[in-house]
């Protein structure tokens, strides 16, 4: 694939589709090949020309018919395979279905144990958005007005969908495969310990009128980061004013944006782009969230 | 007095001629000109696409006409050109010719779908024409088009989320123009059935009409089904049931899919058919393999009932049952590769006649293989994940169905209007336009192909920059129009060369060809025959042709 594949399931699914490219690739020349061949060589040279009758060679005929075969189950079994090996998909013998109704509790409990994971969040799709909510961190954040899904690097996510309107699906490329989010019904995409980095996805269910517009932009920060942005989110949330200053600017760096300089701030970093004073009162209030 | 009103009483009587008639020549000529209407229809909704997508946020078109445009694009290409234009047209006109009979069994019910056909192409684009008129000189919004896309995938197209009358209009249009189709198909099973001429035996029928027999089968089988599905929304968007909009979310995508992944083969199987013709013709060669071709094409449509969920790897499915509909899908890879196969040993070792309609049919084989293996990706289950609703499934279906179908119909058109028409279209302005179409399609979709790779989702008016994808789209819209000129460089040869009949005269069979229309005068008379011919090979012609190497007595 052209993205850079960041998770495990990215990698496998990147993994099968090259092999089947190669195989493709190989397919393509001789197929190519020989069309290109025969019309140069064969064309007609004289008008009463009359080439031998040839109807047909059972022998060729069984091989392009046992070779193809042979190959595709071979992907099949491939596949299978490599489906094994995504996230919460169970084995094959006994596979998980990673979509079911809501309510539905022992399906729910299959999900839970099919992987161990560190961070579980609630996203509702709606047009033409996605809302967070994150369970254990007690957060809540959306994707409107180009918010971005903050996550922390190296750790396993769960992504519990829901729709509250019509379908939608969640896919961001580069951690692998896409699903539908349907309305009454629980759709489960993992997140399988990405790197740090910028990630943008986007709806991949026509949802109507702005569904272009449905972008799903993923930020993988560090674990500090990430603790920074829930407390200041938190923070937010449960609404304690920002002071010092300008209270436009002070809003902007404590809440939207102050997870990106906790880190700068921790390891000492005098380029934020902040001012000193600015700085030291970041750093004092990040303190006093610890 | 008289003299005055009798060019007028004549003028009408050729209009009614042509509004009563039941020949199937004429209800053929009526289906190829109405259905290419639509494919210049819809191809310029296509323009419109590419044109918004050259580059990253453009505002050419607003988001609700750019919705509206897709899905008019799909389902005009789809129910209102590819199949009528095939199974209409060809099937109409050439099945009853190359089975040796005088007409379709019934004849009159073959008016009747043909003029239900017409009405639900005016249903399905009216409401979406007015609305774009009115839009145009400021009426504001009728609501009359739909923008449900052209899957139609509930909730999005039940009345809770598009209120809009366009999309009754346009849905009730979809469900009378499968009726249509129905009973086309019940027409062609039965004249090709009942019909036949002395000696016609089942391993002789022409491969056309053996493909047409094969579609009609998939019609006769899912169209209903898709067809009581739209009545179904219909009656939830209108009467207050509930089949859909209380039910399982996936149900309409497996009424939905019933039908249309066998659409997919209804449109290419018949264009198949069309180029199993020309090759062997231009080659002067049998067809290869005609057991296995004939096989195989039966093979791909029982397959192609079997396969419709893989179109729902990511709704939910039970992921035992996603197994298995990976595995039937893969499968369905190999009796398409015989007939790839097949068709380049008919070339191999013959005597190339390179005109206009093997340059097609060469065209279909190398674009079709491309359609074919990118097809292998989207079978299997983890890859489908990934690009599932990304460009690389727009590219995969158009190779199947622009690089297979369409490249087969200008071949066929190539070929058979001369039998229609009695002139030949021109063989320059028909190179330049073979040569127009290969490079504008591969520039078209090759890039499309990378833009799904790279993450690329379709049905989007637009997106934002800084994704890798400007420059893709860009050779992408280049190529859209690149086609559009190819297409105009057809309808100007067409207009010189038939209409105002400058082409060469084509007498009765300027390609040498194998089945029995070469043996009537071009064009045919409306009984076709004067006497029924007997025949005793799967070549007739050639055996007149070719005394001394006559394929009757042979057996393979």
């Amino acid at each position: 694939m052209l993205v850079p594949t960041v998770t495990a399931d990215a990698i496998a699914i990147n993994s099968l589709y090259s092999i089947t490219l190669f195989l493709a690739v190989v397919v393509f020349i001789i197929v190519q090949g020989l069309i290109i061949y025969a019309a140069v060589k064969f064309k007609r040279k004289h008008a009463d020309e009359i080439p031998y009758q040839d109807h047909g060679n059972m022998k060729l005929e069984l091989f392009w018919t046992v070779v193809p075969a042979f190959i595709v189950i071979m992907l099949f079994f491939l596949s299978a395979n490599t489906l094994a090996q995504l996230s919460g998909t169970g084995t094959t013998a006994s596979p998980i279905n990673n979509v079911h109704k809501v309510g539905d509790e022992n399906a729910r409990r299959r999900i839970e144990e099919a992987k161990r994971t560190d961070v579980v969040i609630e996203v509702d799709g709606r047009q033409w958005f996605w809302q967070y909510k994150y369970i254990k961190e007690g957060v809540r954040h959306s994707s409107q007005d180009n918010g971005e899904l903050i996550i922390p690097e190296g750790k396993t996510v769960r992504l519990d969908l829901q729709s509250r309107d019509v379908l939608h699906a969640w896919w961001v490329p580069s951690f692998g495969g896409n699903l539908y989010v349907n309305p009454g019904e629980m759709s489960y995409v993992w997140i399988d310990r990405p790197p740090k980095g910028y990630y943008i996805g986007q709806c991949n269910a026509y949802c109507g009128l702005q569904h272009a517009q449905m972008l799903s932009r993923v930020k993988v920060v560090s674990q500090v980061e990430y603790d920074t942005w829930v407390k200041l989110k938190k923070a937010e949330q449960g609404g304690v004013a920002t002071e010092n200053g300008d209270a436009q600017r002070g809003a902007q760096i404590y809440v939207d944006g102050g997870y990106k300089y906790a880190d700068a701030i921790a390891k000492g970093d005098k380029n934020t782009g902040l001012q000193a004073q600015e700085i030291a009162d970041l750093s004092a209030y990040i303190n006093s969230l610890k | 007095m008289a003299s005055i009103s009798i060019p007028v009483e004549k003028r009408k009587s050729a209009l009614v001629d042509w509004l009563t008639t039941v020949d199937h020549k004429k209800i053929g000529i009526v289906y190829m000109g109405l259905s290419f209407f639509f494919f210049i229809f819809s191809g310029l909704l296509a323009l419109a696409i590419r044109t918004q997508l050259a580059a990253p946020g453009m505002k050419i078109i607003n988001q609700e006409f750019y919705n509206q445009a897709f899905t008019m694009h799909g389902t005009g290409m789809i129910f209102l050109f590819t199949i009528p234009f095939l199974v209409g047209g060809f099937g109409n006109y050439f099945m009853p010719i190359q089975v040796g009979a005088r007409d379709m069994a019934f004849p009159k019910m073959n008016a009747f779908s043909l003029w239900l056909y017409v009405f639900a192409g005016l249903m399905m684009e009216g409401g979406f024409i007015l609305s774009i008129i009115a839009n145009a000189t400021g009426w504001g919004d009728l609501g009359l088009g739909s923008n449900a896309s052209w899957n139609a995938y509930v909730p999005y197209s039940t009345r809770a989320f598009s209120p809009q009358a366009g999309v009754d209009v346009w849905l009730i249009g979809i469900a009378l123009n499968g009726i249509s189709g129905t009973l086309g198909a019940v027409n062609i099973l039965v004249t090709a059935y009942s019909l036949r001429a002395p000696g016609m035996s089942v391993w002789r029928l022409p491969m056309f009409t053996w493909a047409l027999l094969t579609t009609a089968v998939m019609v006769l089988l899912a169209t209903p089904v898709l067809t009581a599905g739209l009545i179904m929304l219909t009656t939830d968007r209108n009467f207050s049931t509930q089949f859909f909009t209380t039910a399982d979310p996936r149900m309409w995508q497996h009424v939905f899919w019933f039908y249309s992944h066998p659409a997919v083969y209804i449109m290419v199987l018949p264009a198949m058919g069309v180029i199993s013709e020309i090759l062997p013709v231009f080659a002067r060669k049998p067809i290869f393999g005609l057991k296995a071709l004939m096989i195989s094409t039966a093979l791909i449509a029982l397959l192609g009932f079997t396969t419709w969920a893989h179109h729902m790897f990511v709704s939910g499915v039970n992921p035992v049952v996603q197994r298995f509909f990976m595995f039937t899908t893969m499968l369905i890879a190999v009796p398409t590769g015989v007939k790839i196969f097949n068709w380049i040993f008919t070339l191999w070792g013959g005597s190339l006649n390179m005109k206009t309609p093997l340059l097609m049919s060469i065209g279909f084989i190398s674009t079709f293989t491309i359609g074919g293996i990118t097809g292998v990706f989207l079978g299997m289950i983890p890859i489908d994940q990934q690009l599932h609703n990304s460009y690389f499934v727009v590219s995969h279906f158009h190779y199947v169905l622009f690089g297979g179908s369409v490249f087969g119909i200008f071949g066929g058109l190539f070929y058979w209007l001369p039998k229609v028409y009695g002139r030949m279209l021109n063989e320059k302005l028909g190179t330049i336009q073979f040569w127009l179409m290969m490079i504008g399609f591969n520039l078209t979709f090759f890039p499309q192909y990378i833009l799904g790779l790279l993450g690329m989702p379709r049905r989007t008016a637009t997106y934002i920059p800084d994704r890798g994808w400007d420059l893709y789209n860009l050779l992408s819209s280049i190529g859209a129009f690149t086609i559009a000129f190819a297409v105009l460089i057809f309808i100007i040869n067409f207009v010189i060369y038939i209409v105002a009949r400058k082409g060469e005269v084509a007498g009765d069979d300027p390609w040498e060809g194998n089945s029995l229309e070469w043996m009537t005068p071009s064009p045919p008379p409306e009984y076709n025959f004067k006497t029924i011919p007997t025949v005793h090979s799967e070549r007739p012609l050639w055996d007149l042709r070719h005394p001394e190497l006559a394929d009757s007595g042979k057996h393979h």
